[in-house]
C-alpha cells in the first residue's frame, strides 16, 4: 500500500499519514484502517489495494492504495484515481494517481494520464493525453479541519 | 549519462548558436543552443540540458534533456531525462521517462505506431532516404522506474 509512512515521533507506530485523492490534504489513519473520511474535504476514502485479475467494467477505481492491473486483466473504467498505479495488462480508462504509474512490458493503457512520475516497459502500447510530473496542485476551497477537541 | 562518442553527433548546434528553419542530417545531432522549425533524420537528435527547441521533430531517436515545444515522432524511441521538459504530441515506439521529467500532451507509444503514422508535412524539407538505415546502437528496451511497494 502506498500510505506515506509516518517517521514522526508525533505519530505512533501504528498510525500512518495518506493523502487525500480529492483534496490532496494529509490525513493520519490507523494503520489497520480500510477506509476513512477525509478530514478537509469529508469524502470517503478507501485505503485498500486493488487488484484486478481478469476483465471487469467499472464505473470507477478510486482508492488510496495502489492499483494493479495483472498480466490477463482487462479493465474498462471512466477513471482510476489512486496513489500508485501497476499496468500489466490492459487498461482503459483515465488515470489520476498521486505516486507513480508503472506501465509494464507488452501492456497496454488507453486514457489521460496525470501522474508525477512515469515508467513504460519495452513493447507496451500507450495513448492518451499526459502530464507527467510535479505539476501543480489544483487549488480547491476544502473547510479546515475540525479541531480535535 | 555515458559520454557519447563524438562521432555519434557529427552535427553539434553549440550554446550560443540560435538556428531557424529547416534541418535534416544522417548520423545524430547534439543541440545544445535553440532551435526554431522543423527537423527530420532517420539518425539521433539529443537535446541537451541547456537547450530549447521549438520544433516538429521526425527522427529515429530522440534523447531529451532540455526544453522542449512542439511534436516528437521517433521510429526508435523517446527518452525523457530528469531534467527534461517538454510539451507537445509524442509518438514512438518506445519511450523512456526519467524520474524528474515534466511533460504534458498527447502520447502514441507502441509497436505500430509509427508504422502507422500519418506522413509528417515535408514543406518541401530535404528528407532524404536513407541508404544506411542501421541504427545506432541502444541496448534492448530496459523497463524504467522503480518497482512500486
Amino acid at each position: 500500500m502506498s500510505r506515506i509512512p509516518s517517521y514522526g515521533s508525533s505519530t505512533p507506530d501504528d498510525r500512518i499519514t495518506i493523502v487525500c485523492l480529492y483534496c490532496g490534504k494529509p490525513n493520519e489513519v490507523g494503520r489497520r484502517a480500510m477506509s476513512v473520511t477525509c478530514k478537509y474535504c469529508y469524502k470517503s476514502l478507501t485505503l485498500k489495494d486493488v487488484q484486478f485479475k481478469a476483465y471487469e467494467a467499472r464505473r470507477a477505481v478510486e482508492t488510496c492504495g495502489i492499483v494493479t492491473v495483472e498480466k490477463k486483466a482487462n479493465v474498462v473504467t471512466d477513471r482510476v484515481m489512486a496513489s500508485g498505479l501497476i499496468v500489466r495488462g490492459k487498461l482503459k480508462g483515465d488515470v489520476t494517481s498521486s505516486g507513480p504509474v508503472l506501465i509494464g512490458p507488452e501492456a497496454e493503457l488507453k486514457g489521460n494520464v496525470t501522474a508525477p512520475t512515469l515508467a513504460v516497459g519495452a513493447g507496451a502500447i500507450l495513448d492518451g493525453k499526459y502530464k507527467i510530473g510535479n505539476l501543480e496542485p489544483p487549488a480547491r476551497d476544502v473547510p479546515p479541519p475540525p479541531s480535535a477537541s | 549519462m555515458a559520454e557519447a562518442n563524438p562521432t555519434d553527433f557529427p552535427t553539434v548546434l553549440g550554446p550560443d548558436a540560435t538556428f531557424k528553419g529547416e534541418m535534416s542530417f544522417e548520423k545524430g545531432m547534439r543541440l545544445m543552443g535553440r532551435f526554431e522549425g522543423k527537423i527530420n533524420t532517420a539518425g539521433r537528435l539529443h537535446i541537451s540540458r541547456e537547450a530549447k527547441l521549438a520544433a516538429d521533430v521526425d527522427a529515429g531517436a530522440i534523447i531529451v534533456e532540455g526544453e522542449v515545444k512542439g511534436n516528437l515522432s521517433a521510429s526508435d524511441r523517446i527518452e525523457l531525462k530528469s531534467t527534461a521538459r517538454y510539451e507537445g504530441d509524442l509518438r514512438a515506439s518506445k519511450l523512456v521517462v526519467d524520474e524528474g521529467a515534466v511533460f504534458q500532451g498527447q502520447v502514441s507509444v507502441g509497436p505500430d505506431v509509427v508504422k502507422n503514422r500519418p506522413p509528417m508535412q515535408q514543406g518541401g524539407g530535404v528528407v532524404r532516404p536513407m541508404a544506411n538505415t542501421g541504427q545506432p546502437g541502444f541496448p534492448p528496451a530496459v523497463q524504467q522506474g522503480q518497482p512500486l511497494k
